[in-house]
């Protein structure tokens, strides 16, 4: 039986030594290539920056060229932008129009010959209006009330009518009387 | 203290290790103090040229639309003449005061009070309010008509309230008709100019030529 064994060409210190210096060339390699890479990086990055911050210069440049030329036509913009809000405005303004003249049309095609109105209120945006009056007979006061709120008549803009106070006045002989009449929703509208 | 120091760097461990290290740490340092502000640098510079050039190719487009209403410059002359009458520009907001004065007697309405003055005013905006404080003395039919050509007068003025009473005059017997009325009408301010502001408008627009026709229809005062 033949016994094997190890032969060791190589001292154990100057192998440690071997990979000792391995190690450090392969640090010093990382070491370098890491700090090479880092370097490169940070050097195109800025490069890159440059180039468009200037591109960014040049473009402000242009937006100022565009700016100015705009600024020669000043005077037409301000009319153009003028037109635009006022008819912008105009429309608005006529849609939320209440047209008080229809109030007294209704009130006047309703109002029998001997009733004398004495007073309106109209309120823009209100339903409601108030009609003051007098009149020597309680059926004309009546037919008053139903003219206001009759097709053919009042009942164009009036959808209700409420009779809110009748007083006597003995001096004139004739009944004073305040009905709060309520139009149509956007009555006032057209 | 200089010996110390040389002496550390001329440790052997120091020499081996120390010029890798060095290395790494000042890569590291370019990496952090470097590389990642300028990377956040770049990419705000990238989203400003984006944005410049959306800003160039609207100026430009901005440009070139003023051009053409340069063009246009009588017809929108004229037009801004007209609508100037509907809704005047702030210089012109105290002849509200005559305009109401002319529609009054154009109808025989004898004009008591005439002020400027009201409660609520917007002060800002495109548009701006102002109202008149107005008290009269007529016939019921001659406020009818008042009424009638304050809705149909070229200067856009609006009734904000209305009250009238009756009353009979004890020496002759006329009826006289009192009204008091609070006027609400509106100007325009200067618009600001701003050369970021996009043109929306155009001469051809529905609404805008519905407008000018509209206003065919309202009587000059």
């Amino acid at each position: 039986m033949v016994e094997r064994k190890e032969i060791e060409l190589i001292p154990k210190e100057i192998e440690a030594a071997k990979s000792k210096d391995t190690l450090v060339r392969r640090v010093r390699l990382f070491g370098f290539l890491f700090f090479l890479v880092s370097l490169t990086i940070f050097g195109g990055i800025f490069a890159f920056r440059l180039s468009l911050a200037t591109r960014l210069a040049g473009l402000e440049e242009d937006s100022a060229r565009e700016v100015a030329s705009i600024a020669q036509f000043a005077e037409v913009e301000s009319k153009v932008l003028g037109l635009e809000n006022k008819s912008a405005a105009l429309t608005k303004i006529l849609a939320q129009r209440d047209y008080f003249s229809s109030v007294l049309a209704a009130v006047a095609a309703s109002q029998p010959a001997n009733l004398k109105v004495t007073g309106v209120t109209i309120q823009k945006d209100s339903v409601l209006i108030t009609i003051n009056g007098e009149t020597a007979s309680y059926v004309t006061l009546a037919s008053f009330l139903q003219n206001l709120v009759d097709d053919g008549k009042g009942g164009k803009l009036f959808t209700s009518v409420l009779l809110s106070s009748v007083n006597q006045n003995n001096a004139k002989g004739t009944a004073e009387f305040v009905i709060e009449a309520t139009t149509k929703k956007d009555g006032l509208k057209r | 203290m200089a010996t110390t120091t040389s002496s550390f760097l001329n440790r052997p461990e120091v020499r081996t290790w120390g010029p890798p290290i060095a290395l790494f740490l000042i890569g590291i340092l370019l990496v952090v103090l470097g590389t990642i502000p300028s990377w956040g640098k770049v990419q705000d510079l990238q989203s400003d040229i984006v944005a410049e050039q959306d800003r160039i190719v609207a100026l430009n487009e901005k440009s070139r639309q003023l051009l053409d209403f340069s063009d246009q410059s009588i017809e929108i002359d004229k037009q801004f003449t007209v609508f100037d009458q509907a809704i005047s520009s702030e210089s012109q907001v105290p002849e509200l005061l005559t305009q109401v004065q002319k529609i009054s007697v154009a109808c025989g309405v004898k004009v008591t009070t005439l002020q400027f003055g009201g409660e609520k005013e917007k002060t800002s905006g495109k548009l701006q309010e102002v109202r008149l404080q107005y008290a009269s003395e007529s016939s019921f039919s001659r406020l009818t008509c008042f009424l009638a050509a304050i809705e149909k007068a070229s200067r856009l003025i609006e009734m904000e309230s209305l009250r009238y009473s009756l009353s009979v005059n004890e020496d002759t017997g006329a009826q006289i008709v009192t009204a008091q009325s609070t006027l609400l009408s509106y100007y325009t301010p200067t618009p600001q100019l701003s050369p970021d502001n996009p043109l929306t408008f155009s001469l051809s627009d529905e609404r805008f030529l519905k407008n000018i026709e509209l206003l065919k229809e309202f009587k000059v005062y």
